[in-house]
């Protein structure tokens, strides 16, 4: 019966990545992204392993969406101004 | 006047350090010496940053 | 199985599937208010599960979700700002009901803590998370548009 949680936080970890997969835009996929990393935090610590979980927490909920929202702003940027110039 | 500034900013930085002590101690979960001696170093650092960030803000 | 983590299965599985399936699913609004309140929902479990274990330092994991969760949000908020600006996601029901849920659970881990530096602990925990959770939604719902034009 204590197994219920892992069973659950397992279950959440695998729809979440897969939403992650479908999801074809950039920043929708980064903000499942976020919450696939907060989650993943919790089936480290139901796993009994908190340390993991720690550094999980540190990258996955604020720095990785960070980086590839900057990335997005940069890439749309840099495709929007050729194309503005061409029409 | 210069002796003045001088020691608003010193009683700026140990007002900083005290918080940030009390807040260590109230973090961890045992406290010894070694507890003492790391949270009193992160709380000096963390207080001189402190200072230097809310001077950014403020003077802009 | 004690209580504890079977409070905290319940919270888990309520927190993780309203936030799994609102951040897939619907627009980009609800998108990133249920990301906003996944941290809100998941902390309080992670406080439970802190309990159910009885491990205190768990608890410094809950720590960093509420302290790092309100600045993915503020992430989001900042460089979604022009897709947000034409219809800004304002969720207070849901928002007002997460904190109170994080107010709950803080309370009663207090009331078993009993006073000391736990309780301490604790309450930092839960003033982190409601004040950072009200910060991201205001933020979300361009309460500090000053703020990104800057």
């Amino acid at each position: 019966m204590a197994d219920a949680v892992i069973v659950l936080t397992l279950l959440a970890v695998a729809g979440c990545a897969t939403a992650a997969v479908v999801n074809r835009d950039p920043a929708r996929q980064a903000l499942v992204l976020a919450v696939l990393g907060t989650v993943l935090a919790v089936l480290f610590t139901v796993l009994q392993a908190p340390d993991v979980g720690l550094s999980q927490l540190a990258v996955g909920s604020a720095l990785t969406p960070l980086l590839i929202m900057l990335t997005v702003r940069k890439v749309r940027r840099r495709s929007a101004a050729p194309k503005d110039g061409r029409q | 006047m210069k002796a003045r500034s001088a020691l608003l900013a010193l009683g700026e930085v140990v007002l900083w350090w005290a918080a940030l002590v009390v807040l260590w101690l109230m973090l961890i979960s045992t406290v010894y010496t070694l507890e003492w001696a790391v949270g009193a170093g992160a709380a000096g650092v963390g207080a001189i940053v402190a200072r230097i960030g809310r001077r950014a803000v403020v003077r802009r | 199985m004690n209580g504890w983590l079977l409070a905290a299965t319940a919270v888990l599985a309520v927190g993780l599937g309203a936030s799994l399936w609102g951040v897939s699913t619907g627009p980009l609004g609800r998108r990133v208010t249920a990301q906003n309140l996944s941290t809100a929902l998941l902390c309080p479990g992670l406080l439970l599960l802190a309990q159910g274990y009885d491990r205190t330092s768990y608890v410094d994991l809950a720590l960093l979700l509420a302290l790092l969760g309100p600045v993915g949000t503020l992430v989001f908020a900042r460089l979604l700002a022009d897709e947000l600006a034409g219809d800004p996601p304002r969720a207070w029901g849901p928002t007002w009901a997460a904190a109170a849920l994080g107010t709950v659970v803080v309370a009663v881990l207090c009331a078993v803590a009993g006073p000391g530096r736990a309780m301490v602990k604790l309450l930092i925990v839960g003033a982190l998370l409601v004040g950072g959770n009200l910060i991201a939604s205001r933020a979300l719902s361009g309460g500090f548009a000053e703020v990104d034009r800057g």
